[in-house]
């Protein structure tokens, strides 16, 4: 009984993908463009996809749907009354006191995040472009934030943050720029800027390798002939670099924002939310594993995904333009 | 002139070097610094007359961490550890096996809607993972597997899977048909021809994603933090989180089970960080 919806959406999937192909090879039969060889090989085809679809269609559509399901009606893991209750988890969580406010944190999370880690990374991919005696060991090195587990990193910059023995503020003091001790993570204001240079610091070389891999596929031939004609750095910068990498930078600022918007980790470890760092995501979780109410994260995560959907619009539309 | 050049490259080596060296400094300053607590003794740890330097080379934490004594003694990190990588592991290689059929037929074979399924596959790898979470829950809960690692497996595929596909599909496009079609002509079959021409080559491609998909899974946070509540079931992810108390945290213990709960995944990394990059940057440029 508990299979059956998985196995219905698996059908579904299995006859729609059926479906196609014989459509298709029903339309290919009447053109007659494909020999008969070729036409029974894609059928082959669609068989690979069926598995990793019909998985995918149970983990995640259907997951989905639930959450669609479940932020309409009432539904705490703490009762069994499954009532429908139209719009007012979702009234519930607009007027939250908290909504508003993690709709900002997200927007500058995501944003300045992505500003920086871009800038950072863009830097870095000019220097790691060149030859140099250390390069792959260089290149390690400033992977590193990105390959060392979140939980391992985070905890970390929890310690270094610590507001009593913490390095920061051990250096701060020493520096003279401090007073007293403060407890980076425990200000409004401050503690957001915490989240924010960590996530900074994870991201960075994912942005870092985008970019890179955006610069080495620019042809020599365009810096040399600017070169022979006589153009600085600068310029060249400018007038060269920029321009080849236009589509990779769009590109990469969006993903960077996508996964921005949908991180959780970071916050989540460092704050929990608090200080007035929630963000989307966080104030999801907290509504779901902390407050007991399912009913009100969905809605919440329905929101996230409505958002999602815009940037996703818009990835799109850009692809397309490529 | 030709002396005056050379010195002027010199020069810019040297500032080229200096600022390299400086950034990675400040980059990777928390690294050194999880490292350098680690070996450090309590006492020294909880101080405000630090230095920056390694002092000293005290592996007790370690120790105590790894066993699960002294201040550890609640942790189960070798549980952990196995816990981690028999779920990463599984999770990658079910991804893997049903991403590399279905990015070889999406890159290879003709059918309508196949650019639209790719397309909804990318999306699915963005989607936030708390939309997903709670439903999973429940279903997790419904089938009986709450608390158990089988949970995670199928779980992690949500991102898993659709990346491993997106990766396998951008890596067989780059893959020439020609050499396939030779091998058909040849009188091999289709999967004749998949199994002795297309396998090896992908290779590559197949142990990028497999590493990259281990480097998601091995961090990943929000599932293993909904779905085991078992201290003997759960992830070196999340597992030594416990420590962390307020004032009368260990750090020098959390430093060590942070330090070794990277140490696997650095390690993959190192090893096979030249295919990571190559198919890294083939996937996100092209995605």
């Amino acid at each position: 009984m508990k299979i059956m919806p998985w196995l219905c959406c698996g059908m579904i999937a299995y006859f729609r993908i059926r479906y196609m192909a014989v459509a298709d090879i029903i339309k290919n039969k009447k053109q007659g463009q494909l020999p008969s060889l070729e036409r029974r090989d894609n059928r082959v085809g669609i068989y690979f996809l069926i598995p990793a679809v019909a998985v995918l269609i149970m983990i995640v559509a259907y997951p989905v749907i639930y959450s669609l399901v479940m932020s309409f009606h009432r539904w705490r893991p703490t009762d069994i009354n499954r009532d429908f209750v139209g719009f007012s988890n979702y009234a519930r969580v607009i007027t939250d006191s908290r909504f508003s406010q993690s709709i900002i944190n997200t927007a500058v999370y995501a944003l300045v995040g992505a500003c920086f880690k871009v800038i950072i990374g863009m830097i870095l991919a000019l220097m790691m472009n060149r030859e140099f005696k250390g390069r792959s060991l260089a290149r390690v090195l400033l992977m590193l934030p990105w390959v060392i587990p979140v939980t391992a990193s985070v905890t970390t910059w929890n310690w270094m943050f610590d507001g009593m023995y913490g390095i920061f503020n051990v250096i701060l003091m020493r520096l003279g720029v401090i007073d007293e001790y403060i407890n980076f993570l425990g200000v409004r204001g401050l503690a957001l800027a915490c989240v924010l240079i960590v996530g900074i610091w994870m991201g960075y070389p994912q942005m870092m390798m985008m970019i890179l891999a955006g610069l080495q596929s620019i042809p020599t031939e365009m810096y040399e002939a600017a070169k022979v004609e006589g153009a600085g750095p600068l310029t060249i910068f400018f007038r060269i670099t920029i321009p080849s990498l236009a589509n990779v930078l769009s590109m990469t600022i969006l993903l960077s924002i996508i996964w921005t918007f949908n991180s959780f980790n970071v916050i989540w470890l460092m704050t929990r939310g608090g200080s007035g760092t929630h963000t989307m995501n966080t104030l999801a979780y907290e509504f779901s594993f902390v407050n007991m109410r399912y009913d009100l994260g969905a809605a919440m995560s329905v929101i996230i995904l409505i958002f999602l959907a815009v940037f996703l619009f818009i990835y799109q539309r850009k692809q397309k333009e490529d | 002139m030709a002396l005056g050049m050379r010195k002027q490259k010199l020069i810019k080596n040297i500032v080229f070097y200096f600022f390299l060296i400086l950034i990675i400094c400040v980059l990777d300053f928390p690294i050194y610094w999880m490292i350098k607590c680690s070996f450090t003794d309590v006492d020294q740890i909880m101080t405000r007359d630090v230095s920056l330097a390694m002092t000293e080379l005290d592996p007790s934490a370690y120790a105590q961490v790894w066993t699960g004594t002294g201040f550890a003694s609640q942790l189960q990190f070798k549980a952990y550890m196995a816990n981690s990588f028999i779920v990463v592991l599984v999770s990658s290689g079910i991804s893997i096996v049903l991403a590399t059929l279905a990015g070889y037929s999406l890159a290879r074979f003709r059918y309508k809607h196949r650019n639209g399924i790719a397309q909804v596959i990318l999306y699915v790898y963005m989607f936030p993972q708390m939309l997903l979470t709670t439903p999973l829950l429940t279903l997790v809960i419904k089938m009986g597997l709450y608390n158990s690692l089988w949970s995670l497996i199928i779980v992690y595929c949500t991102f898993s899977l659709p990346y491993s596909i997106w990766m396998m599909r951008s890596y067989f496009q780059t893959l020439p048909k020609e050499l396939e079609e030779a091998a058909m002509v040849d009188g091999c079959t289709r999967i004749g021809a998949i199994r002795r021409i297309m396998m090896p080559l992908a290779l590559p491609g197949i142990v990028a994603t497999i590493t990259y998909t281990f480097v998601l899974g091995w961090s990943n946070v929000i599932y293993p933090l909904a779905f085991i509540t078992d201290e003997s079931k759960k992830l070196v992810s999340i597992g030594f989180n416990s420590l962390v108390s307020g004032d009368m945290t260990p750090w020098n213990g959390v430093m060590a089970a942070a330090v070794l709960s990277a140490l696997p995944v650095v390690i993959v990394f190192l090893f096979l960080q030249k295919y990571l990059v190559g198919g890294l940057s083939a996937g996100g440029v092209k995605s």
